[in-house]
């Protein structure tokens, strides 16, 4: 029953005040969001905070508790997964084991009524397995597949059926780490050539901020954040989002003044550090707990002895450890009253000024643009 | 390949050597005398006098009716418990919570904690006169009789086997992976096609061995059609208890035990090369 959404035609999927209950627990709670066309959109999260459950009731396996999805603006409450014009990877592939490869990926076309021809159907699977480069690997059995191949069977079983959305479920999680690459490289490739929405879940920050074009951050079945991944990145709404996003360096303390735009923070030890409120947070409230987050990449070293003149912060430290990483080096600083304290440094910075050794007393400072007041939730 | 040791050696004779015996000595063994029997003579005061004649087996014809109805009424019985283990197994595997699985599992078994006899006993008078007829009379149903006739006997068998036949079903739709379901429904396919393509043939293993179970039992089976049968629904078993315990004519029970196990090697191998020919290489049978 199709039923107006947004006047936009672009959006693919919507989710309005959706809840999902299983008996007692709460899997999703009043999400509301929407997927444009041709997007790739990500959830992400740790295991349990609802990322999986939207997926299946994209899918159509689970039916919203409350509130309503939609696919391509119609609503697709009570229609069974098998009438529905999305299809999925799944997570261990689930491809069928006493079927070849050909049969796997022609599935779907032959559920279709009418259903097309055997030539028709050869011909489209051929066409298929030649998109995921795996031409001529039609007669063999599914588990004779590397994983990687499997992957791709499993990719191109879904895409041959020309779904309006794709739903991918932790589909990198199985393969090794180079593999993993070449597959997230793999996968928006195929995306851009295909055009259609790609919705992603996954626990793994590195591969949602690589692939996607928007991410939603969800914990305990809520919306976090949900933005692009330089959004995430740079404007992060809390710490949780600032610790899922990248690595981030936090120094705690109580919010002692704020006009607005920046924010004052007394630190455990007592120095009052200054950092920017995100455009998209909450104000803080005085008193109330908060952290300065400061990216590594963000935070200059200098000699104890001779601190930064342009900056208002100097944190005094030792060097513990130094990671060489070809054009950076990785800092593990431990200061007073802060913890250890991650630094990344620029080759070029390097070759410039000195570099520091383990036990090396140093001094750390950053510009207070760097810096963003962050809620502790 | 690991060193054959000597003391491993050892260990494997002493592993197989009471399955090795106790084959030998009561399967081999009486397998030979009944084969030797089969050609011999009846004695005058019955029992076996020795010889070599084909007489025994010229005389089969005349146990035609014992062996048609095993060859029909076994394959039959098979069949049924199938149509009848399948949908039970089905949900006891699919549909059941966790919680309430092992419950309802045990419920399968409990019927075998009283002798098959006693419960083949009572069924003669579920079906006998006084049971279901004399009910089936009371809403004006007259003149139905159930004992002594095929019907009885299929009834018998059905329920005596269903748990042989569950229990394997039960074990192939119960790794079947979930999630291979979902992504037929996700592909298109309605719950029927899904189960026709998925389900049916992933569960082919535990039918196949589910089968085997009860029609090699079967094709020995006595004691059914004995009290549900009567006199009129006999299986080669009975014919057998006859010859041997009756009338003493041994060589012809010998010949008869023969042709049965020589008719129940050849439907076994034709059935294995049917079912399990030509399948994958992973097939994880149950057998």
């Amino acid at each position: 029953m199709p039923s107006p959404t947004s006047d936009s035609q672009d959006i693919d999927i919507q989710f309005r005040g959706v809840t999902k209950r299983f008996e007692d627990v709460v899997a999703v709670d009043d999400v509301s969001l929407t997927v444009e066309r041709g997007a790739f959109f990500s959830f992400l999260g740790p295991s349990g905070c609802g990322k999986t459950t939207s997926l299946r009731l994209i899918a159509g396996f689970d039916q919203p508790s409350e509130g309503e999805v939609f696919i391509g603006g119609n609503s697709v409450v009570g229609i069974p997964s098998h009438k529905r014009p999305v299809n999925m990877v799944f997570q261990q592939y689930a491809l069928f084991p006493h079927m070849d490869v050909a049969a796997n990926i022609g599935y779907g076309l032959r559920q279709r009524n009418p259903k097309p021809g055997k030539a028709e159907i050869t011909k489209r699977v051929d066409e298929t397995l030649e998109m995921v480069r795996l031409g001529g690997f039609g007669k063999r059995k599914v588990w004779e597949l590397s994983g990687g191949q499997q992957q791709r069977v499993a990719l191109a079983r879904a895409l041959i059926n020309h779904p309006t959305c794709l739903l991918l479920d932790e589909p990198l999680a199985a393969l090794d780490r180079k593999l993993r690459r070449e597959m997230q490289i793999e996968l928006q490739t195929l995306q851009r050539d295909v055009g259609i929405t790609f919705i992603l879940v996954t626990h793994d920050q590195e591969e949602a901020l690589s692939m996607s074009d928007t991410i939603c951050i969800m914990r305990d079945g809520k919306i976090i954040q949900s933005g692009s991944p330089r959004e995430l990145y740079d404007e992060p709404v809390n710490k949780y989002v600032a610790d899922f996003v990248g690595k981030t360096n936090f120094f705690s303390g109580e919010v002692v003044d704020s006009n607005g735009t920046s924010v004052s923070v007394k630190s455990v030890s007592g120095q009052v550090l200054v950092g920017l409120q995100p455009k998209s947070a909450a104000a803080l409230a005085n008193k109330s707990k908060a952290s300065i987050a400061v990216r590594p990449e963000m935070i200059s070293i200098s000699a104890a002895d001779e601190p930064n003149q342009n900056s208002n912060v100097a944190i005094q430290g030792q060097v513990m450890n130094r990671i060489f990483l070809g054009e950076h080096s990785e800092y593990l600083i431990a200061t007073e009253g802060y913890g250890d304290v991650l630094v990344l440094s620029p080759k070029v910075i390097e070759s410039h000024s000195k570099s520091f050794a383990p036990g090396d007393q140093v001094s750390i400072s950053w510009t207070p643009e760097a810096a963003l007041v962050l809620g502790d939730t | 390949m690991r060193e054959d040791s000597k003391s491993n050696r050892w260990l494997t004779a002493a592993l197989l050597a009471p399955t090795s015996m106790w084959f030998l000595v009561m399967l081999i063994f009486p397998l030979i005398v009944i084969l030797v029997f089969s050609f011999g003579e009846r004695a005058a005061v019955g029992g076996y006098a020795g010889g070599f004649t084909l007489e025994q087996y010229a005389n089969l014809p005349s146990r035609l009716k014992a062996f048609q109805n095993t060859m029909v009424i076994a394959p039959a019985g098979t069949l049924l418990s199938l149509l009848v283990a399948y949908p039970l197994a089905y949900f006891l595997a699919v549909k059941v919570s966790r919680q309430y699985k092992l419950i309802l599992l045990v419920l399968v078994i409990v019927p075998f904690w009283t002798s098959l006899l006693v419960r083949t006993y009572a069924w003669i008078f579920i079906l006998g006169g006084r049971g279901i007829p004399t009910l089936l009379e009371f809403i004006g149903i007259e003149g139905v009789r159930l004992i002594n006739t095929p019907g009885a006997v299929l009834v018998g068998i059905v329920y005596g086997y269903l748990p042989l036949m569950v229990f394997p079903i039960f074990v192939s739709l119960e790794k079947l992976d979930k999630n291979l379901l979902e992504a037929s429904s996700d592909l298109g396919g309605s719950p029927f096609k899904t189960f026709l393509q998925v389900t049916l043939p992933l569960s082919m293993p535990g039918i196949a061995t589910g089968c085997m179970l009860v029609f090699i039992l079967l094709m020995g089976e006595f004691l059914i059609p004995a009290f549900l049968g009567g006199g009129k629904v006999f299986f080669i078993g009975n014919a057998l208890v006859d010859l041997f315990l009756q009338s003493r004519n041994w060589p012809f029970g010998a010949a008869v035990s023969v042709t049965l196990v020589a008719i129940m090697l050849i439907t076994v191998s034709l059935y294995m090369r049917l079912t399990m020919g030509g399948k994958t290489g992973r097939d994880e049978s149950l057998m």
